[in-house]
């Protein structure tokens, strides 16, 4: 017996750029994500220079599916816009990571100090 | 191009306020050069259940994402499928196969792989942990089973009610049983469950729960027993000022005033005498509660200002047990990291498809 039978189904596609005239505005959307990486990834691709606007959308919370609408300056199509601020955001969980790093060795270190402080005590 | 930046918030007559501070065009950066700058991260309280740390310098949309993530995407394992071959207890098998998922597994999610879905998905030692558990109640001839004995779960019940007794079966009741080259491969992290002492279940004379257990590996979204946190949460660190000095009695009133002891007096000396040279200050502001105490009415009514940092988040992570907090959050930046990668490959992927594809 299954503790849990019910699942939802996985999205039909990961990746999907809603096609219009203009390269420079974009609907993308995303499969299986949300508000997690939706809401994120609007605030970083908003601190880029090429954007004109950017916001984004989960239309239903039981479909699989999260929008970006991505409006650039004629310098760079959205689509490579987009995929900077991707990139972007791997760096910034590097940065994280090396910085959370960091902090627990300096935790650790001072741990460590406080107890052999008592130790002497 | 004039870009604003969000300094704090402000609860005035129960409104929130965001007091901004807009930047010159030199000021303005992108998200990642702004967090090399500011971003601090400093622990506060960390043990193997629970953590709590400063994130300073970033946006509410990172802290949220990474809470998301370890409520919702960081996996654990735990039980996923039972196999009742025998229960005459008074917990229904559904009941019983719940209350056993429920139960946090002390494995590393890392040494497995997750299950393909779909029925063509098949058990196998690198996805499948198997907990065995039998427990009877089986009294021997004569036996009351109301002398005291507790090292079986055996519990007695007073001799004036006629009550039968009962045995009570617990998590540490359930026995890993090692597939294939599990018993090498996992030699170091021997797989248990985390919480002994839990009850699943009670047998009265007779009664017997004879199941099997398999463990997969997944994440909160798809069932709360994979959540590897009891809580993930994060609040912003209150500040609070003074708009002009509390001093001498009200500086009294005002300490008296907050719950958890925000205010300390500050002894200014001038006079000496009691009352004149007295002056309230914000001692420990991470302390408060945001009750709004102080500026309900006495003398901080229009003196105090209550606000919060808004790049400054109190962290706290609660571990369930399975995995140490600092471990879950080192994978939710993982996760979160793998989430850009693979939606990076899923857009080269699509570029392609569109190039060859051809279609109209
Ligand atoms: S809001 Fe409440 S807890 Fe905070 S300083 Fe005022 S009285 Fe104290």
């Amino acid at each position: 017996m299954s503790v849990n039978e019910h699942r939802p189904q996985p999205a039909e596609k990961k990746f999907e750029s809603l096609e219009y005239t203009d390269e420079h505005s974009r609907t993308f959307v995303f499969g299986d994500e949300d508000h997690t990486l939706g809401n994120s990834l609007r605030h970083v691709l908003m601190g880029r220079k090429e954007t004109r606007f950017c916001g984004y959308s989960v239309p239903h919370p039981s479909e699989p599916k999260m929008n970006i609408r991505l409006q650039t300056s004629a310098t760079k199509p959205a689509l490579q816009v987009l995929k900077d601020g991707l990139h972007e955001m791997v760096e910034i969980c590097d940065l994280f990571d090396f910085t959370l790093d960091r902090a627990i060795s300096d935790y650790d270190e001072q741990q460590a100090d406080s107890t052999d402080e008592r130790g002497i005590h | 191009m004039a870009a604003t930046r969000i300094e704090a918030y402000r609860v005035e007559a129960d409104q929130l306020y965001e007091s901004y501070r807009s930047l010159t065009l030199a000021e303005v950066k992108t998200v990642v050069e702004h967090l090399r700058e500011k971003l601090r991260i400093h622990i506060v309280k960390m043990d193997v259940e629970e953590m709590v740390f400063d994130l300073i310098g970033a946006d509410a949309s990172f802290a949220n994402a990474l809470r998301r993530i370890l409520l919702a995407e960081v996996p654990s394992m735990a039980i996923e499928i039972v196999h009742v071959f025998a229960n005459s207890s008074i917990l229904h098998d559904e009941v019983l196969a719940h209350r056993l998922g429920l139960i946090p597994i002390l494995a590393d999610p890392a040494h497995f792989e997750g299950m393909l879905p779909g029925p063509a998905a098949e058990a196998n030692e690198h996805n499948t942990l198997v907990f065995e558990l039998d427990a009877a109640f089986v009294l021997a001839k004569g036996e009351t089973g109301r002398q005291k004995d507790s090292s079986n779960g055996i519990n007695t019940c007073d001799a004036s009610t006629l009550k039968a007794p009962t045995r009570n079966v617990y998590a540490k009741d359930l026995v890993w049983r090692p597939m294939g080259e599990q018993e090498t491969r996992l030699a170091e992290r021997v797989p248990q469950v985390a919480h002994p002492d839990i009850l699943i279940a009670k047998l009265k004379p007779g009664q017997r729960i004879k199941v099997e257990g398999w463990c997969r590996k997944g994440v909160g979204k798809d069932h709360a027993k994979y959540s590897p946190v009891g809580t993930a949460s994060y609040r912003l660190l209150p500040s609070i000022d003074f708009v002009e000095p509390v001093l001498g009695e009200e500086a009294d009133r005002l300490v008296e005033l907050c719950p958890m002891g925000v205010f300390d007096i500050e002894d200014l000396g001038k006079g000496g005498a009691r009352g004149a040279g007295r002056k309230a200050v914000v001692a420990r502001p991470r302390d408060c509660s945001m009750c709004r105490e102080c500026v309900r009415e006495g003398p901080g009514v229009d003196r105090v200002r209550l606000k919060r940092v808004a790049d400054h988040f109190i962290f706290s992570i609660e571990s369930v047990g399975t995995l140490a907090p600092d471990r879950v959050l080192k994978d939710a930046v993982r996760v979160l990291r793998e989430k850009c990668t693979s939606l990076l490959e899923a857009i080269e992927a699509e570029g392609r498809g569109d190039g060859g594809g051809g279609k109209g």
